[in-house]
């Protein structure tokens, strides 16, 4: 045999062959673990360790202001959790909030991203104008709401009553608030899905489109049959990060309405803040934050079967 | 409406129905400020002119200074008579307990506060009331307006209730003032809110003090 052929090297490997080889991963796995370390060692220090820590917690009686655990509590936090009507309105809270802000920071991110791909002139300002919010600061995004949503003064409100209706109470009311609240983060927090969007069409090869219309294929036809199906893994990964941003939901309704009016917009991460740093309950707290956690890693085990579910499908 | 440190929920329905009614009247019926504001829009309202009352703690005083307002301050009115009584809370120095202190230390640490006392005056412009008694007796003080119109106020305080869960930005004002809000707004009957109140307030109660 003159020629040398992969698979010829593969079947002829001797087992000291593979000794070498197995000896080059191994040097390979010191200087991968060094350059990983920086971040390996940030993420067990923040991260894991933080996450165990909580965990150990739940089970005690600790406090904020006294030094160690505390009595140990078994599973009574977790049975007081569970029992209080508290804890139940403000975990309905953050999943209302996450049903209200998913679907139109979703659909209204690829519409726009679909706008912002087909405008010809002045492609920047769109992107930048959709992008611009979401590097607001929360502070900053609740601050302008706050005066948008002020009664009598604010513009919302003005413009509203200029059409002859009366004003809602946007951050007053407690079947509102939330509305408003959803509303506000639309707005701020868009720009990411929009970006993320953006890149997926950039991906999609022009040709198809080309095809499609020597086909005849209208352009509503063209989104729905190519630049959709497309998009979907786009989708996939936008859905499931959008859910768990809205999950994390804390911020906008700390410093627009502190929970309320009347606890009406408290979200599960305010009620930990609440029963952790206020009534200095860590232990319950942590309980609390526990109970929340698995929750959202639900939500990721959901996503994680659903993604391996498209690419087997691929 | 609290008794036994903390421990026990006594409220007395009739004089809590009083008070909450009285509230709900000035905003929902006599509209002193819309019904539905919130803290932010109701100083917002007041600093723009465009309500002419606001009923609020002393430190916002420069918010509306600073807003170049023509205003005066003067004390809450004794509304339902009786004895004279405003609710409050004042700030404390806490010094940590050492062990094995010297006596120099101690007297380092009680120099400090009193630096910080004799600084009083700058801490009455920003509307509290001194309770360092050279500041308040001061002339100075005495011609500093408005704020020594309300300085009466200091007599008449009341604190919170005592408990672990009780004081400045507790969760006892929380409850409170939600209930309180929400009648305030219109959303809750005065009847809605003491239940409400008597219900969070016995959770807290039955709780055992994390302090």
């Amino acid at each position: 045999m003159t020629t040398t052929t992969a698979e010829d090297l593969a079947t002829t490997r001797t087992p000291t062959q593979d000794a070498v080889r197995g000896e080059h991963q191994a040097g390979h796995a010191r200087p991968a673990l060094l350059l990983m370390a920086p971040f390996l060692i940030l993420y067990v220090l923040f991260i894991i360790g933080p996450s165990i820590y909580m965990i150990v917690m739940s089970f005690f009686n600790g406090s904020l202001v006294q030094s160690g655990l505390g009595p140990f509590a078994g599973f009574r936090n977790y049975a007081e959790a569970l029992g209080n009507p508290a804890f139940w309105a403000s975990m309905w809270h953050t999943l209302w909030f996450t049903i209200l802000t998913t679907p139109p920071l979703v659909v209204l991110a690829f519409v726009f991203a679909l706008l912002g791909d087909r405008v010809r002139r002045g492609r920047w300002f769109f992107r930048l104008a959709f992008f611009l919010p979401y590097i607001l600061p929360s502070a900053v995004m609740a601050l302008i709401w706050m005066w948008l949503y002020t009664p009598e003064i604010g513009l919302l409100g003005r413009v509203v009553a200029a059409f002859g209706f009366p004003e809602p109470s946007w951050l007053g009311n407690p079947n509102l608030a939330m509305w408003s609240l959803a509303f506000a983060t639309v707005w701020w927090t868009l720009g990411f899905n929009f970006v993320l969007y953006l890149a997926g069409l950039q991906d999609i090869p022009r040709e198809l489109y080309e095809a499609a219309s020597i086909d005849g294929a209208g352009p509503w036809q063209q989104i729905r049959k190519i630049t959709i199906p497309m998009l979907a893994r786009t989708t996939s990964l936008v859905v499931v990060l959008q859910i768990i941003a809205s999950l994390k939901v804390f911020d906008q309704m700390y410093i627009m309405t502190s929970g309320g009016p009347n606890f009406s917009t408290r979200p599960v991460l305010e009620y930990v803040y609440d029963v952790g740093f206020t009534d200095f309950r860590v232990g319950y707290a942590a309980a609390v934050s526990t109970l929340f956690f698995i929750l959202v890693l639900a939500v990721s085990g959901v996503w994680v079967f659903l993604t391996r579910h498209q690419e087997q499908g691929l | 409406m609290l008794a036994d440190r903390g421990t026990k929920v006594v409220l007395d329905d009739a004089k809590a129905k009083q008070v909450l009614e009285f509230m709900r009247s000035l905003t929902v019926e006599k509209k002193l400020m819309p019904a539905n504001i919130d803290y932010q829009g109701a100083i917002a309202l007041f600093a723009s002119g465009a309500s002419g009352f606001h009923l609020n703690g002393e430190w916002e005083i420069s918010t509306f200074q600073t807003a170049k307002m023509p205003f005066s301050m003067t004390l809450v009115p004794n509304v339902f008579g009786g004895q004279y009584a405003v609710q409050a809370d004042s700030h404390t120095l806490v010094l940590p307990r050492r062990d094995g202190q010297t006596r120099q230390q101690l007297d380092q640490s009680l120099g400090f506060v009193k630096s910080l006392l004799d600084q009083s005056m700058t801490w009455a412009e920003g509307g509290h009331v001194p309770a360092w008694q050279p500041v308040a007796q001061s002339d100075a003080y005495k011609k500093l307006t408005p704020q020594s119109n309300y300085a009466a106020a200091a007599d008449a305080a009341v604190y919170d209730p005592p408990g672990w869960f009780s004081g400045s930005g507790s969760n006892f004002e929380i409850v409170m003032g939600s209930a309180i809000g929400g009648v305030e707004t219109g959303q809750l009957t005065p009847d809605a809110a003491i239940a409400q109140m008597r219900a969070r307030l016995t959770a807290l109660t039955n709780t055992p003090s994390p302090v």
